[in-house]
């Protein structure tokens, strides 16, 4: 694995530290700085600068070169999803294969599958069951395509796609350090340069034709995955391609605030940005978006100020549309004009929703335990509990055999809160997914989509230790290796966590199976019913009667 | 400790009263209108007979019910709830039916079996009520009941550790080495400390006026340092200037700060000379005799009686510590009893643990089986009596 020296974008705290030297991949040819300079990825490219940032490689250049080139012959993997590199290529000659090699699907346990009499009377008997639909086929799912880094997306039922001569992939793992998003293989004999993140940034801010061609592909490709536009991706491509504009936003830096006036709409064409809103606790985020999603049409639509604020959470890149081009759009294309209409009123409604949820309180060592943080915890009478783990077994008996709770964690008053999802207010699990699939419902609880590749990001990210890694028994682990790339499935592990059962309906199962009345979903707005000592009364009192004004206001 | 009356309950307990008072009325109606008095055999007898057993059968329906959690048989709380009141509302109804008489053969047989069925269930109910909060007040570093042989084993490391810390291998035996043999061996980490002894002059017997006191890098502070240096070892002085002044680093009579080992395992320190040796230090076979006679048989994870008596409670752990220490040189050993009696009340509380836990659910060993046979024979003596 070629290891980054010297890098001058810091990583952010808690991603992997690039190492301090290189260490050069076997087989890597390490050309003269001319001769890199004459290969086609620097074709278009204003030279002058660019060979400065070579340049200060120069001392070196033998042993620790920023880029190299590097020669695949048929099948040999290029890179590997879920490895830690710091790497983009860029394909000179020849074509390779990208695909996700992890199995699609999510965890199930074979212990489950009992034998005798009890296994026949749970096989015929399934049916009565609450039945949970599967996480990734739920309605909210906006998504179509699973994100890869690389200029092509993969459709989630048939995950591979190919990349030809002059493709530059692995741009996100060179300079945000996610680690590899998809598996990428050599069809027939193919050559490419590998580099490290300055020469990748000085190519691509010194090249008009990367921007031309970025423009084309990045639209088309995020056009073929908004659902609003479905029926129209060419016609609507054809209309915007020159009116849009691409914008990089860096870690930290706001695309457009609360309360502003809206004048852009934004399709997001990598890194990630978070969507928050004000609320009386503190700011809340909403949503991490990723790539292949948008930002920015409600107020437009609406003509009313933005309700909720975006952040580039690292080197976010963005097609800008502005306001006038966008209801150009939209008076263009009626259907799609209906598809905007739809989602701008479904979002306020929910918005309408959480923020009822979102009571403030008074809160004091209540935020020690990070439980503040948590919209939703799992709380366990420990007055009530006789310790029998039917919660846990009934967790396991609704999740294909595998349990998504652990009766330990920490204690507050008789209360134990177990390790099982809180539906932070920031999920910070969200936005180290190189695959984007975990992605929030409507109603904030968190989903693991089937196409995890299993890296462990998610779960080293949480704090609590609520995500957890879990063995993926793979059916057809020894088949033929060979077939199609996809089939390639390797026994690999994939993240689980709490979905509080939402697509059961009703009580999450930990509760519903608990005879003893001591497991407790509790969301937000009741957390004062259950730590009556740790909000502070006068306070409370105080919202109550500002309320009773509020509503005696309303009758008068 | 009072019992835990929730809104819920007080509303089953009122519902089940008003049904006992119906009940009654029914019953008493019936022998005041009944010349031959009250029996199971009687129209008004059987009618109390099928109601006990439809109320069996609900109670034991919370067993099916849990046995398929996923299924939309409504809460368990609601399953539960109805086992505890109708179970208790039966024995009023079974004594209706049998016109408060125990019967004989078959009917004998089913009283017994459903007397001792609804005193394991109120056991049972009275146990899950109170020891719950018990165990939330006593046993503060509870684990989950599966892992606590894991938890135990973990301690029982944790013990060796500390007690190695101070006094080597606790496996191995007690016999000092000399150091260069010691030097031989692969040691790990930066930092090696060594007991020296006293060779030439120092008065035998004083033991505790030597100036290395019990030596251990992170517990206790010291006069010299031995560090690994290349090849072999260094000593140096790491005393406090006025105890530095008490016990020169000398060699060759003069006074240095650092001198080098491997040729030399006798230095003078002071007044006196000494041959460095990788030796227990002082207390150290008090301490590891104890640990391994006396409290290292209580990580195990079937202590005998007689151990865990030794620390019955917070206070006798406390107690045994306190008289122990006092055996002990001062510094790193103390701390050490510190901890390991930290140990000894994490352990002692897993036995509590497990002890409560097996009387929250080993009744359910009587209770439910016997239920079962109950259900079924209760069955079967209907079924004969209405027969004949």
């Amino acid at each position: 694995m070629p290891i980054l020296k010297d890098d001058p974008e810091k990583p952010e705290e808690g991603r992997q530290e690039p190492a301090d030297v290189i260490v050069l991949p076997s087989g890597a040819e390490i050309l003269s700085l001319d001769d890199i300079l004459k290969t086609e990825l620097f074709d278009d490219v204003e030279e002058k600068p660019v060979r400065a940032v070579l340049q200060r490689f120069k001392k070196n250049w033998d042993e620790y070169p920023p880029i190299w080139r590097r020669t695949f012959e048929d099948g040999d993997i290029i890179c590997e999803e879920g490895d830690f590199d710091q790497t983009a290529f860029f394909i000179l000659e020849g074509k390779v294969s990208i695909y996700i090699a992890a199995q699609l699907g999510h965890i199930e346990s074979k212990t489950r599958k009992r034998k005798g009499i009890l296994g026949f009377f749970r096989k015929h008997t399934t049916a009565f069951s609450r039945t949970r639909k599967d996480d990734s086929l739920s309605d909210e799912t906006t998504r179509l395509s699973i994100p890869t880094d690389s200029p092509i997306d993969l459709a989630v039922d048939d995950p591979v796609g190919y990349l030809h001569k002059g493709d530059l992939f692995g741009e996100q793992t060179c300079s945000n350090y996610l680690p590899r998003s998809a598996t990428v293989k050599a069809v027939g004999k193919c050559v490419c340069l590998e580099m490290i993140a300055p020469v990748l940034r000085a190519v691509k801010e010194n090249s008009p034709r990367f921007n031309e061609e970025y423009k084309d592909r990045a639209l088309k490709n995020h056009l073929m995955n908004v659902p609003m536009f479905s029926g129209f991706h060419d016609e609507v491509f054809d209309f915007l391609k020159d009116k849009i504009e691409l914008v990089t936003k860096y870690k930290g830096e706001v695309i457009f605030r609360e309360g502003e006036k809206a004048d852009a709409f934004y399709l997001i064409r990598s890194g990630f940005v978070k969507v928050s809103q004000k609320k009386p606790g503190g700011e809340t985020v909403l949503k991490y978006m990723g790539r292949g999603e948008h930002i920015g049409h409600i107020g437009i639509i609406q003509k009313t100020p933005r309700e909720v604020t975006c952040t580039a959470l690292n080197t976010a890149e963005l097609v800008k549309v502005s306001e006038d081009h966008f209801r150009e759009m939209l008076a263009e294309f009626p259907e799609v004009n209906k598809q905007f209409y739809r989602s701008s009123n479904k979002f306020q409604a929910l918005n309408a929703a959480l923020a009822q949820r979102t009571q403030t309180f008074a809160i004091r060592n209540f935020l020690d335990q990070g439980l503040m943080e948590a919209n939703n915890l799992l709380l366990l009478d420990l007055e009530k509990c006789t310790r029998c783990d039917e919660c846990v077994k009934a967790c396991a008996d609704s999740h294909d055999g595998v349990t998504r709770l652990n009766r330990v964690g920490l204690r507050f008053d008789k209360y134990l809160v177990a390790t099982s999802c809180r539906s932070c207010s920031d999920p910070v699990c969200m936005p180290v997914c190189p695959v984007g699939s975990i992605r929030r419902r409507d109603t904030l609880e968190i989903v693991i989509e089937d196409w995890c590749i299993g890296c462990t990001k998610c779960a080293d990210a949480c704090p609590y230790g609520n995500i957890n890694m879990h063995e993926m028994e793979s059916p057809d682990s020894g088949a033929d290796e060979e077939e199609a790339p996809k089939k390639k499935a390797r026994a690999k592990s994939k993240a689980i966590t709490c979905d509080l059962c939402t697509d059961a309906g009703g009580d999450p199962m930990c509760v519903y199976a608990c005879p003893h009345d001591a497991a407790h979903r509790v969301p937000r707005d009741q957390f004062a019913e259950y730590f009556p000592t740790i909000f502070d009364q006068s306070e409370t009192s105080t919202v109550r009667s500002t309320k009773v004004k509020q509503k005696q206001k309303v009758k008068g | 400790m009072a019992l835990i009356v929730t809104s819920q309950q007080r509303r089953n307990a009122l519902l089940t009263g008003l049904a006992l008072v119906c009940f009654m009325i029914l019953y008493i109606g019936y022998v005041w209108r009944d010349p031959l008095g009250p029996r199971g055999g009687s129209w008004p007898g059987i009618f109390f007979g099928v109601i006990a057993y439809l109320m069996m059968l609900f109670a034991g329906f919370l067993g099916v019910r849990k046995k398929v959690r996923t299924w939309p048989l409504g809460k368990a709380t609601f399953w539960m709830n109805g086992h505890i009141w109708l179970g208790l509302l039966s024995v009023a109804v079974v004594f209706f039916h049998t016109g408060f008489q125990f019967g004989h053969g078959l009917a004998l047989v089913v009283m017994i079996l459903f007397l001792i069925s609804i005193v394991t269930g109120i056991y049972g109910l009275a146990v899950q009520q109170f020891l719950p909060r018990t165990m939330l007040k006593q046993v503060t570093s509870e684990t989950i009941f599966e892992l606590i042989p894991d938890q135990v084993a973990n301690l029982k490391s944790e013990a060796d550790d500390l007690v190695q810390t101070v006094c080597g291998n606790v496996e191995a035996n007690l016999e000092p080495r000399s150091f260069l043999e010691i030097k031989n061996e692969n040691l790990e980490g930066g930092i090696v400390i060594f007991e020296v002894t006293p060779r030439q002059g120092f008065p035998v017997g004083r033991e505790t006026n030597l100036p290395f006191p019990a030596i251990n890098s992170s517990l206790a502070p010291s006069h010299f340092l031995i560090e690994k240096k290349d090849e072999g070892f260094q000593i140096r002085t790491i005393a406090p200037k006025e105890e530095r002044d008490r016990f020169p680093l000398k060699v060759a009579g003069e006074v240095v700060e650092t001198a080098d080992l491997p040729d030399r395992t006798r230095i003078q320190a002071g007044d006196y000379e000494f041959e460095f040796q990788y030796a227990p230090p002082i207390g150290a076979a008090t301490l590891k005799g104890y640990y391994l006679e006396k409290i290292r048989p209580y990580f195990e994870l079937w202590p005998s009686r007689e151990t865990k008596t030794r620390f019955r409670s917070v206070e006798d752990i406390h107690n045994c510590f306190d008289h122990f220490r006092k055996f002990l040189p001062q510094g790193s050993f103390h701390e050490v009893c510190n901890n390991l009696s930290l140990l000894c009340e994490e352990r002692r509380q897993l036995i509590l643990q497990d002890r409560l836990h097996r009387w929250m659910h080993g009744w359910l060993i009587f209770h439910v089986p016997l239920s079962i046979v109950l259900i079924v024979l209760t069955l079967v003596h209907a079924i004969l009596a209405l027969w004949y």
